[in-house]
């Protein structure tokens, strides 16, 4: 059972470490170093939860919810800080895109990067998980403890508003 | 969507660690589970269940009894014996006193003429 219960969590793991690094990295703001270590911090904790022996239906869903938690908690500590002063803070480096085979992309993931930032954190947190990781609403809706029709308007939203930062026209 | 939009999206779909900092990433994770393996999952029923189990079931045979009791003691305490005779004798005819008893020897008549030994 427990060697079951590894085997799932590594495939999990596997499958879906690009994709959480990707949702931490968009919505810190950029800081590859920062995002790593919540990246760790969050398979840690699932696999400990997963050893005390609890039961997790979708492992996936749970790395999200952890991923965002951690995100959320290091927002708290930074309470005099506003967001927009710690994305400000954070230098987002083309060349650090973790894209080298491919240096074309560094320009646009800076742009995506930085028009993400402009927006508030609800927004940002959706965007992300719809566009970036490809969740559907009611996935995001499960993680963020919504209900989907609330984050349905949410993407939408955003959705405008990233448009509005990116200077494109809302069809 | 916009085309200019979906170009940065799928840029952003292709940004990954670096194969040096998944390396770093599997190695923490792989040494993280070694440090913390699955704790001992018992097969076996859990002492406070049964503890629980035992005393709610005691509780309910109590009940039981109790209630069988107060339909036992609702129910009016009919002679069994007594509606069988009924029905297939029929009542029992119980002889008076005047019935049983033999009367009275009568006095013998005098016959004139004669004595009493």
């Amino acid at each position: 059972m427990g060697n079951r219960i590894e085997q799932t969590f590594l495939e999990t793991y596997q499958a879906n470490t690009d994709a959480l690094f990707r949702h931490i990295l968009f919505r810190i703001g950029g800081d590859r170093d920062k995002a790593k270590d919540l990246l760790q911090e969050t398979f840690c904790r699932a696999w400990k939860v997963l050893a005390g022996g609890k039961e997790i239906e979708n492992l996936r869903a749970y790395f999200y919810r952890i991923a965002h938690n951690l995100i959320i908690d290091e927002y708290g500590k930074h309470k005099n800080v506003s967001l927009e002063q710690m994305m400000e803070e954070v230098e987002f480096d083309p060349a650090d895109t973790g894209s080298q085979s491919n240096p074309g992309l560094g320009a646009e993931i800076t742009e995506l990067q930085n028009a993400i930032n402009k927006l508030e954190q609800e927004s940002r947190t959706v965007l992300v998980m719809r566009y970036i990781d490809d969740l559907g609403p009611n996935e995001i809706a499960n993680i963020l403890g919504e209900r989907a029709n609330v984050i349905s308007v949410r993407i939408n939203r955003a959705t405008k508003a990233l448009k509005k930062v990116l200077h494109i026209e809302n069809e | 969507m916009n085309d200019k939009l979906e170009n940065l999206i799928s840029a952003g779909k292709k940004m990954n660690l670096d194969k040096s900092e998944k390396d770093v990433l599997d190695n923490a994770v792989e040494s993280y589970i070694k440090a913390n393996p699955i704790a001992h999952v018992p097969t076996s029923i859990p002492m406070p269940f049964v503890v629980g189990l035992v005393i709610l079931t005691g509780l309910m045979t109590l009940f039981l009894v109790q209630d069988q009791e107060n339909l036992i003691s609702d129910i009016p305490r009919i002679n069994v014996h007594k509606i069988e005779e009924t029905a297939t004798t029929g009542p029992k005819i119980i002889p008076t006193a005047e019935a049983t008893t033999t009367p009275p020897d009568k006095p013998k008549q005098k016959i004139p003429g004669t004595q009493e030994p």
